[in-house]
């Protein structure tokens, strides 16, 4: 008793939150992880099948092209995103006062535009042979890219509206990184008679490595989720996701279309388990490597 | 306002709006979850019944419909009609996430590709016994081929109402630009492609992409000789040889088109301004183009039959929509509306405010006010030949367009030849078939 | 200074500006930002022209770098109003957003507080297991969390479009890495005061967790606003349609709406959330900020 008067306001103030965490997360994690072991069509009572489903999902041919396409879109975006954003906030940083704060601004911006509009602008403008990215590339010389039909060229599709969406969130980030840097340390090397760029290489850059981690950490995390962009940018809809030869296929919009498109509540819940167990197992994996490297 | 003040309204309000929409679920005039296994008797006839009906979001905003539901009403005053007006797809989605929880709409409009779905969802009611004793000359308005696929071993499965069918869009000052006369019409498949090549070498583009879809393979399987439906006993009836001359002229006819898949805002772009010659799509795409021309006088198109693969055989997808009943207490008053809404009067004059709305009462197609809706003879013509978008209440999921659009881009693009490409279309196809059918 | 120094003063700043102006650096700067800056901008910029042109010019095939016709763009925003009910779906939207809001600040903090700033058994378990919420996305419990809104009598209703959201493990995480940087002197002297728990949460810690609160304010709002996949399947009445949903439902493949009117829906859908922005624009990027580096 005396642990709970200590403690009661303690849980009494988690209660909300726990309370709606359960009802709305847990018990559908629960109840999803259950399904996974059933054979169901959403409606009539399920049947236990047993691991059935992770055998049949590890066979099926659009689960192995969303795992690839994911893997791919790692691979790619994590680095380049953090790259560009990293550039424009350093950018972004050389500027003073009233041009600051415009650019700062005007590189966010992106962000509160709402999906669906930014996937159907894109569209436009990624239109092969006659869209105006196409257009300026060919301009230049370059080939006419087949941003909406050639697989690889439309991962990078999505990795554009992506980018375009998320680099001005992450610049944000790490521009006030960049500004918690004591100035003394940029002072200091310029009066040794370091240039701008040694001043980013070895003083900003090092000092901004744990905000860096968070940035990718963060992206990681929301790689594997990902679904609005790439389901928007290639008008995918319950029954075909993906575009031609699946190129913008993602874990997430398979899982969807096997839900409510294919009526099979057990197998999608596996792909909602494994996605699960990815995102725990990388976010593991990525504090344990931050852990070893801290220690160094 | 103090902070403090600020977070107590904040709050309070928070907790007042909650209450009240708490309050307002109970609130929503829907009907009683019907039951979605067993069946209860039904209520009596002249207890009050309030019923859903879902439709398209089009119909919904029509004059025709608005005076139909108020006729309706009138001549039936103890129930009430509902009217939400949805997107197809929205409709399909709708039904699906509320079947496993009982929320389904007393009577809806649904495609009948879908008609399996919404069985195996437990949203379809088998009115036979209704059907059958409905008087005759009122069952013999529709087309038979529409009551048949209702028809599945005994259970009807719900009246038939609006069709459509691919037709193909002509640019005309396109086509005059590169040598073609139009009135000489497209004979085959070669000839077409020979008018494609013509197109190209004038500057202009022909055709856009259509292995982007699988319905859109659809189109140009239909164009197959001989090809009428797409199921036998459990498996996919379509040939590989069959898929393979479909793959075949897409990728023949590839350096004459463009990339731009038809459902982009791009490839109308171009039909609508003189860059493009050929069109193919449903009777809807007619309403962007009208609305155009009639801005632009200089924008001249035609509509046509699309051509198949040999002569008199035309290509194409078609096919409709039909009137489900959800089972459970409202199904009665349901069907009473289906019965209503299906009958001639009511379409013709439905099909009218769309400019000639194919459907599949025949009866209220013969009706002289649509006599002179051309895009509507044409659009029951084509339907007759071409192939039906899906094998209607066999296990015939929609997911089978994934890979028949897939391969199709695979051949196009030269990954696989379209022999190859067609093996592993109609091998997924089956597959997919096998496994929705379990 | 006498009256020649100060004249030399003046020519060495002039000419320290020219000097700047032909600086490799600066320039490079410039191009640079200016670049991003277009890339950033044009896709609203594109959607602003497209909307303002004739109808029946076309949208994706030919640049669209200057709006042509005001009047033009009027009808078809007119046109679309009558197409579909923009305002209610908007003003839907705002109030799904309010009430999320609203209700995940309250949630979050409270829990966020204790996380923060106090030790009781099974801290550690329970934050983990929160911070599983981040990891897990929408469609993953898309379907089970329906279910149990529909047993709760919630469908085609507020609560049960903006409840299930409200804790966001997100939000939680950010709120408590920054009041961790609460002084506890000053916890301690309330609590040594008499302070009641409570009051301390209200009087203390939420004053100086504006910023946290500003920023999970800001991506709820902005999330909200673009969500579709939820209040699709919740709200499936057009009267209770947001405005993503709507004109989601205009822009099917086989929709009769025509593209010029489409596109004029999509401006009006962008106008919000722009609008907000520019106005609260430094509030949101200096919120972000600090919370984004405590993080």
């Amino acid at each position: 008793m005396k642990f709970l008067r200590k403690y009661s306001k303690n849980y009494l103030f988690l209660l909300p939150f726990f309370l709606l965490f359960g009802v709305f997360f847990l018990w559908p994690i629960v109840f999803g992880i259950g399904a996974s072991f059933t054979k169901w069509n959403g409606v009539h009572t399920p049947s236990f099948i047993g691991i059935d489903n992770y055998a049949g999902l590890i066979q099926s041919p659009s689960f192995t092209k969303g795992m690839h396409n994911l893997f791919l879109y790692i691979l790619i975006a994590i680095p380049l995103g953090v790259f560009i954003a990293l550039i424009i906030a350093l950018l972004v940083n050389q500027f003073k006062g009233f041009w600051h704060q415009f650019f700062r601004a005007a590189f966010f911006m992106p962000f509160v535009i709402p999906l669906f509009l930014a996937a159907a602008i894109w569209r436009w403008m990624l239109t092969p042979e006659f869209g105006i990215v196409n257009v300026i590339i060919k301009s230049l010389g370059g080939p006419d890219i087949k941003w909406l039909t050639n697989p690889t060229a439309m991962l990078f599709a999505v990795l554009i509206v992506d980018m375009w969406r998320a680099a001005g969130f992450n610049m944000v980030i790490l521009l006030a990184g960049i500004k918690a840097i004591p100035s003394e340390y940029h002072e200091a090397a310029k009066v040794d008679g370091a240039s701008t760029i040694q001043q980013i290489f070895y003083i900003t850059l090092p000092l901004l490595e744990p905000v860096i981690f968070l940035v990718v950490v963060n992206a990681f995390i929301s790689i594997i989720q990902m679904f609005d962009v790439p389901w928007l940018l290639s008008r995918a809809d319950y029954n075909t996701q993906g575009g031609p030869q699946q190129g913008m296929l993602f874990p997430v919009m398979d899982m969807l279309g096997t839900a409510f498109g294919k009526q099979r509540y057990g197998e999608a819940s596996t792909y909602a388990v494994v996605l699960l167990g990815l995102a725990l197992l990388i976010t593991v994996i990525q504090f344990a490597i931050r852990r070893l490297y801290a220690k160094r | 306002m103090s902070k403090k003040m600020l977070y107590t309204v904040f709050a309070a309000s928070l907790i007042v709006a909650m209450i009240l929409t708490g309050c307002g679920a109970s609130g929503t005039p829907s009907a009683t979850a019907p039951a979605v296994v067993t069946e209860p008797a039904t209520a009596p006839a002249t207890e009050p019944v309030t019923i859903e009906y879902w439709t398209f979001g089009e119909f919904a905003n029509t004059q025709a419909m608005k005076d139909a539901i108020a006729e309706f009403q009138a001549a039936n005053p103890n129930i009430t009609v509902d009217v939400v007006g949805k997107p197809d797809t929205e409709i399909q989605a709708g039904i699906i996430a509320g079947a496993s929880s009982g929320q389904i709409p007393d009577v809806y409009n649904i495609a009948l590709n879908v008609g399996a779905e919404m069985l195996k969802a437990g949203a379809l009611k088998d009115i036979s016994a209704e059907w059958n004793a409905l008087p005759e000359d009122y069952r013999n308005q529709f087309a038979p081929g529409a009551v048949q696929a209702l028809n599945q071993g005994g259970a009807v499965y719900g009246i038939p109402y609006t069709a459509y069918a691919t037709v193909l869009y002509r640019n005309l000052t396109v086509l005059e630009e590169a040598g073609i006369d139009p009135s000489k019409g497209i004979k085959d498949w070669a000839d077409w492609a020979d008018q494609m090549s013509k197109v190209k070498a004038a500057g202009y583009t022909a055709l856009p992409n259509y292995s982007v879809d699988g319905w859109l393979v659809f189109h140009f399987l239909g164009g197959v000789q001989g090809i009428t439906n797409t199921i036998v006993d459990g498996k996919s009836s379509i040939t590989v040889a069959q898929l393979t001359k479909a793959y075949q002229f897409l990728l023949d006819t590839k350096p004459f088109g463009t990339d731009v898949g038809p459902f982009d805002a791009a490839a109308s772009d171009l039909f609508i301004n003189d860059q493009m010659a050929f069109y193919e799509m449903g009777p809807w795409a007619d309403t962007t183009f009208a609305a155009a021309a009639e801005t632009n006088p200089n924008f001249k198109y035609d509509v046509v039959l699309m051509p198949g693969e040999i002569e008199g055989w035309s290509g194409g997808t078609h096919g409709g929509e039909f009137f489900g009943i959800a089972p459970g207490p409202n199904a009665e008053a349901a069907l009473k509306l289906a019965v209503f809404l299906a009958d001639k009067a009511q379409v013709a004059k439905i099909s009218a405010e769309f400019g000639g709305r194919a459907t599949y009462n025949d009866a209220a197609m013969a009706d002289p006010s649509l006599s002179t809706y051309a895009l509507l003879a044409l659009t029951v013509e084509a339907a007759s030949m071409g192939l039906p978008d899906a094998a209607y209440f066999q296990a015939f999921p929609l997911a089978v367009r994934q890979p028949l659009a897939d391969n199709a881009a695979k051949a196009r693009d030269g990954v696989l030849t379209p022999e190859a490409a067609a093996q592993a279309a109609i091998d997924a196809v089956n597959a997919e078939i096998a496994k929705a059918s379990q | 200074m006498n009256i020649l120094s100060h004249g030399s003063a003046k020519r060495s700043t002039f000419s320290r500006i020219l000097r700047n102006m032909l600086n490799l650096e600066v320039i490079v700067r410039w191009v640079l930002a200016i670049f991003f800056l277009v890339i950033a901008i044009f896709p609203i910029y594109w959607l602003f022209n497209v909307v303002f042109s004739p109808p029946g010019t076309a949208v994706a095939i030919t640049p669209r770098l200057f709006p042509t016709s005001f009047s033009d763009g009027m009808v078809k925003i007119q046109q679309i109003l009558a197409k579909g009910p923009f305002l209610k779906a908007t003003m839907t939207s705002f109030v799904y957003a309010y009430f999320q809001i609203a209700g995940m600040l309250l949630v979050t903090s409270l829990a966020a507080y204790e996380f923060s700033l106090f030790d009781f058994p099974g801290k550690n378990v329970l934050f983990t297991l929160a911070l599983t919420g981040m990891m897990v996305p929408l469609a993953v419990t898309i379907i089970p969390m329906f279910r149990v809104v529909v047993a709760l009598k919630w469908v085609n209703t507020m609560a049960g479009l903006a409840v299930p959201g409200m804790a966001s493990a997100l939000s939680l995480f950010i709120i408590k890495q920054l009041m961790e940087d609460i002084p506890r002197e000053l916890i301690e002297a309330a609590e040594i005061d008499g302070a009641s728990h409570f009051r301390i949460y209200w009087n203390i810690v939420l004053p100086q967790s504006i910023n946290a609160l500003l920023t999970v304010s800001i991506l709820t709002f902005v999330y909200v606003w673009g969500s579709f996949l939820w209040p699709l399947i919740v709200s499936n009445k057009p009267d209770g349609y947001t405005i993503s949903v709507l004109v989601a439902s205009l822009s099917g493949t086989t929709a009769y709406t025509p593209i010029d009117q489409l596109v004029a829906a999509y401006f009006l859908a962008a106008i919000p959330p722009v609008l907000v922005y520019i106005f609260l624009q430094r509030f949101i990027v200096d919120s972000v900020a600090r919370s984004g580096i405590k993080g």
